[in-house]
């Protein structure tokens, strides 16, 4: 019996390497064709190896390949290889070109699940979709985003959220293809520069007590303050994922009584010049909502009702932010009473 | 036994998916389209014939015991030569039934004709079944696919004849399994 089971695993095993050396050379070869192919579609005519010359740029929830595109040593455009994990069925990854000016110039779909008929309708050819992108900057006037989310994109009819994570995927190149030379980045302070800096003068080591916080399905860290025996307050991490490229992360501190003492940004990926003013060093944003009592105010934008100025042009980022601070409160309020990790 | 009758049982007498209602899963998953119910019903033929010989050559050769494993092991391999062999070599095609070729592995219509046929009969007749079958399971699928790009696209292989688009619900779930019950019950009346 088990000499029958070793002989059939090892002809199995030795056959299926046999085939996989055989494949292995074609299946790179397919996958760099096509790759190569949406290059070319995308970006303007070069002379250079896109492809040999491609690096990376880091953003929070992955990395984003870029290809840049040369003509007679002059740059032209590059083509950027991007993603977004909103499709209606999983990841849907993107190459999208843009000039040096921040003209979108191509787009091109490399890999999708969408539902055949609907969502497949993003691939060229299949709808001109894509065609409202080209030619536009989204830096001029043009915001990546379907009507229905305020911008200028006429989603495909009855995909709504193919056509939303399409944008979102085309604000992810644009936003690092922009980035790429910026070189005035702020560093984002660390969680324990976070906590430092929002919670009310402690005593003990807030991340030592830390714990966390299930509130609505998701989990908060949370990180209390202490005098002695006395609670000073609490610095709530809090998360959104509807900031206008992926998710913002903040550290909002409380006092004991429920005021905001201070926030800080731990991870965001929003627009230069626009989303990214949410970083304190960048705006005083962040100052309207220190010593504001979220229970007596509408910690909203003005445009949904509430008391805050929204950052101009980035109305979307603010109001993600806001929503992280709510969400930070209401960790805050179900976790009053401080307790300490068993 | 009569090969003619062993090979055209699994068109419409035997046909897997209509009559024996076996592998279901990719018969509704990947028949959005002609072309890629064909594609994954030529793939799964290829996987049948392979393994209804491979079974039918160690049939005395494996315990009764581990047999199920055995056989499992056997599909397994062949399907996963079936992804590589695709992936390198008809990318495109791939991409379109991606996630259902590793599915094939549990399609219950291959390891149903090792266990039920393979393992009892000859090489040859196992050949002449994991064809018939094989062949049926295609048609059915292409025929599957067909009928929901007819209605779903107005297309068929590709090719559309109405510049306008189709009944939606036959792209998307529902439709396969509304077009699959009038395929079954046209079976059913030709079974008759």
């Amino acid at each position: 019996m088990i000499l029958a089971l070793v002989v059939i695993t090892f002809v199995a095993s030795a056959s299926l390497g046999f085939i996989y050396e055989l494949t292995k050379e074609p299946i790179e070869m397919a996958a760099v064709a096509k790759r190569n192919q949406a290059i070319g579609a995308v970006v303007p005519e070069f002379d250079n190896d896109p492809s040999g010359e491609r690096y990376t740029i880091e953003v929070p929830d992955g990395e984003l390949v870029v290809y840049p595109a040369m003509k007679d040593g002059e740059p032209v455009g590059a083509a950027i290889e991007t993603f977004t994990n909103r499709g209606f069925s999983g990841e849907i990854r993107l190459m999208v070109g843009i000039r040096p000016d921040g003209t979108i110039h191509g787009i091109e779909v490399l890999e999708h699940r969408e539902t055949p008929g609907l969502g497949d309708k993003i691939e060229t050819g299949k709808s001109d979709f894509h065609l409202q992108f080209e030619g536009e900057n989204p830096a001029e006037d043009f915001r990546v985003m379907i009507r229905q989310d305020g911008g200028d994109v006429d989603a495909i009819t009855a995909t709504t959220i193919t056509s939303r994570a399409y944008c979102d995927a085309v604000r992810r190149a644009w936003n690092a293809y922009i980035m790429r030379d910026v070189d005035d980045t702020f560093d984002l302070p660390s969680t324990g520069e976070a906590i430092d800096r929002v919670l009310p003068p402690y005593g003990n080591n807030p991340v030592n007590e830390q714990f966390q916080a299930v509130h609505e399905g998701r989990v908060y860290n949370v990180y209390p303050g202490r005098r002695g025996r006395r609670f000073t307050g609490t610095a709530v991490e809090s998360y959104t994922e509807s900031g206008y490229v992926g998710a913002i992360r903040l550290m909002v501190g409380f006092d004991s009584d429920g005021i905001i003492t201070g926030i800080e940004v731990l991870e965001h990926n929003e627009t230069p010049g626009y989303g990214d003013l949410i970083e304190p060093a960048r705006s005083d944003f962040h100052r309207q909502f220190i010593g504001m009592d979220p229970s007596a105010e509408d910690l909203q934008v003005r445009e949904d009702g509430g008391v805050i100025d929204g950052i101009s042009g980035a109305t979307v980022t603010s109001r993600a932010y806001c929503e992280a601070v709510r969400l930070a409160y209401e960790v805050f309020l179900e976790n009053k009473t401080p307790r300490r990790n068993n | 036994m009569d090969q003619a009758k062993n090979f055209t049982k699994g068109f419409i007498r035997e046909n897997p998916v209509f009559a024996l209602m076996l592998g279901l899963c990719p018969a509704l998953g990947t028949t959005t389209s002609a072309y890629n119910g064909m594609g994954m019903g030529l793939a799964t033929m290829f996987v049948v014939i392979m393994s209804n010989i491979v079974v039918s050559l160690i049939k005395d050769f494996v315990p009764n015991k581990v047999r199920i494993p055995s056989y499992i092991v056997i599909i397994a391999s062949f399907v996963t030569m079936v992804d590589l062999g695709m992936a390198g070599y008809m990318p495109a095609l791939h991409e379109q039934l991606g996630l259902f070729i590793p599915l094939i592995v549990v399609n219950c219509f291959v390891l149903g004709r090792a266990e039920a046929f393979a393992s009892r009969n000859t090489l040859g007749s196992s050949v002449v079944d994991g064809f018939g079958m094989g062949l049926g399971f295609t048609l059915a699928l292409t025929m599957l696919g067909a009928s929901r790009e007819i209605l779903g696209s107005y297309a068929l292989f590709g090719f559309q004849f109405i510049g306008q688009d189709g009944m939606l619900v036959f792209i998307l779930a529902p439709g396969a399994f509304i077009a699959l019950g009038y395929l079954i019950a046209l079976t059913n009346k030709l079974n008759k």
